[in-house]
């Protein structure tokens, strides 16, 4: 069984009546990539502050690799490593004095120190950078640096809120990769926030859904999906009066056309069923298959919790 | 505590700032030209004829000459500038720019934080005041043709001491700013106003308050006595809320061993008959309440700023 490296019981944070993070219960392992996914207030920052010991909750425990995070800060800041969505570093340094004052602040020694960082300079492309200064770097090269600098100090822990945010696609996957191999390679847990969901659902290996600091799904996309049975349906030809009969069905909630094809969002596996009613009308059938999207997941959460 | 790393980048900064040249410059440049209208003072023999102690320590502090044309009241007027150039910006610029968070998230005491800054800031008003302190009394052994005394010597090393307290306690009040307002403009402006205030407005609302409770009025024709002093007791202690006054009282009692009061006599006490200029001893002794009010504010508002710092929730941009 793997060890849990991140576990929160009942974390809460309020302030005065507005309550930002709610009995948040959490376990991420270790070597896990796991996404914490949300609307902006939904409590994510938060939650890492809490996390890093940055902001006292209002009540409830977290723990950073056995390290309680309330009671010694400062322990679990050695094993947890933070990269803000504003990468935070100095613009009129170069790229190694960032990474040299941040070792400093660290304790590494300054013999280690400079093998240390052109280890990490290489690892994330930016060897030939290291005596430039950061102000010239473009915002993903600095997002690049800014994982090199939490990474400096070895820790298990790694948390990135919106680390993607401004970045160009291919920038994004090619460190959305480099993340996944330090978790898949190097058992580094990966605690990340996003609101691309695409990203999400290619590297996360669980995810939660936040929404005004509470987690309202959690699980592994496969396990989310489960949940949501979309199927998407191309036929030969299609009306207003096979739409209304699909509708019809139980357990389908929603029917949504688009050309020749049919999504149909149902509560079970109702492939059968269509399948009669298709034959009923004499509609030819060219394909049928189930199409969960983590974004369709996304949406119907938010949906079910407005109408709560 | 690791704020070793901290005070040694922020001291690089300042030292590589553009700012550092400039606040160099202001002080020096303010330095050697009175240094210049001094020694002009004492060619025209408006210095009057004392011992060198007194007439080298006179180009510092006016003299004969205009007093407010004085390196003292140059760096009472100035050293606030340099104070608070310093340290305005130190905090929320860092939270703004989100190197702040990434710094607090490192294994670090918030304390080591801003410990770091003030040990910077602290050096580099040093190094100014110092090395500005040093070349002013270099040019002016130049232009005058002679040196202080030992003692002139030391009342010159105890007036750098007091002046680098003066202008570090306006770099704590920058440092207060720099907390409690999260732009850089809200700090630098409030740090401005508090400048005027305490450099002029004080000085009118101390002679208002201080005329209406003692309940002076100019249009009688005579005075008594009692309300007299009772209208300087009341100004002098308001005025005293200004750190230009308490620096100015400190500066003047120790670069003129003449003067031997701070309260209501302080004004003409130079001009009494002096059978013998203060000792140094005597003359710290005689400025030490004030000295200690400047050493206690400076110590109140860094607590101050390092307890409201401790208790700050530092969050991305604000958020």
């Amino acid at each position: 069984m793997k060890k849990v490296m991140i576990k929160t019981v009942n974390l809460t944070k309020k302030y005065g009546d507005f309550t930002a993070v709610k009995d948040l219960n959490l376990e991420v392992y270790e070597g896990e990539f796991f996404c914490l996914l949300g609307p902006n207030g939904a409590g994510k920052t938060t939650t890492f502050l809490m996390l890093l010991g940055l902001t006292r909750p209002t009540h409830g425990s977290a723990w950073i690799d056995d390290c309680d995070v309330i009671r010694n800060p400062l322990e679990a800041r050695k094993r947890v490593g933070f990269v803000p969505e504003v990468p935070g570093l100095y613009d009129d340094l170069t790229a190694k004095e960032n990474l040299i004052f941040t070792a400093g602040l660290n304790g590494i020694p300054k013999g280690v120190r400079e093998k240390k960082i052109k280890e990490f300079l290489k690892k994330v492309d930016l060897e030939e950078w290291a005596d430039v200064k950061v102000g010239k770097f473009s915002r993903g090269m600095k997002q690049r640096l800014a994982i090199a600098d939490a990474l400096i100090k070895e820790p298990k822990v790694l948390i990135l809120d919106e680390p993607t945010a401004g970045i160009d696609p291919k920038g994004s996957e090619e460190m959305l990769s480099f993340l996944e191999s330090l978790s898949r390679n190097e058992s580094i847990t990966i605690l990340m926030s996003s609101h691309l969901l695409h990203h999400v659902e290619k590297y996360g290996d669980r995810i939660a859904i936040m929404k005004r600091g509470e987690i309202i799904a959690t699980g592994s996309l496969a396990s989310l999906i489960k949940e949501e049975n979309v199927i998407e349906l191309e036929l030969e030809s299609v009306d207003e009066a096979l739409v209304s009969e699909i509708n019809a069905l139980a357990d389908v909630r929603e029917v949504e056309k688009k050309g020749n094809k049919l999504i149909i969002v149902a509560q079970r596996d109702v492939r059968k069923e269509i399948f009669e009613v298709a034959s009923r009308e004499g509609r030819k059938i060219i394909g049928v298959r189930l199409a969960p999207s983590l974004e369709r997941i996304y949406v119907r959460y938010f949906k079910e919790e407005e109408i709560r | 505590m690791r704020a070793t790393p901290i005070a040694r980048k922020e001291l690089a900064d300042h030292l590589s700032s553009r700012r550092f040249p400039l606040l160099v410059a202001l002080v020096l440049l303010s330095g050697l030209a009175t240094s210049y209208l001094g020694v002009q003072s004492i060619a025209q023999g408006t210095i009057r004829e004392v011992e060198q102690t007194i007439a080298f320590l006179r180009l510092l502090t006016g003299g004969g000459g205009s007093p407010i044309l004085s390196f003292v009241y140059f760096v009472g007027l100035f050293g606030p500038i340099v104070g608070v150039a310093l340290s305005f910006d130190s905090v929320n610029r860092e939270i703004a720019s989100g190197s702040m968070l990434k710094l607090l998230s490192n294994p670090i005491h918030r304390d080591s934080i801003i410990l770091g800054k003030i040990v910077a800031g602290l050096l580099v008003i040093l190094l100014i005041v110092f090395s500005s302190t040093g070349i002013v009394t270099g040019f002016n052994i130049l232009l005058a043709g002679f040196g202080p005394t030992v003692e002139g010597a030391f009342r010159i090393v105890y007036f750098a001491v007091a002046s680098f307290l003066y202008i570090s306690l306006w770099f704590s009040i920058g440092l207060l700013f720099s907390i409690i307002f999260r732009r850089t403009t809200t700090s630098a402006l409030a740090s401005i106003a508090l400048w005027i205030f305490l450099s002029i407005f004080i000085y009118l609302i101390a002679d208002v308050v201080a005329a209406e409770m003692a309940a002076l009025r100019s249009y009688f024709p005579s005075v008594p006595l009692s309300a007299i002093i009772t209208y300087y007791e009341i100004r002098d202690a308001i005025s005293r809320i200004s750190p230009l006054t308490l620096y100015m009282e400190v500066a003047n009692i120790l670069l003129n061993p003449e003067i031997r009061s701070t309260g209501l006599f302080y004004y003409y006490s130079e001009a009494l008959p002096a059978p013998q200029p203060l000792s140094l001893d005597t003359s710290i002794a005689l400025a030490w309440s004030s000295f200690s009010a400047l050493i206690a504010g400076f110590i109140i508002i860094l607590a101050l700023s390092t307890l409201i710092f401790l208790r700050t929730e530092v969050r991305p941009y604000w958020a």
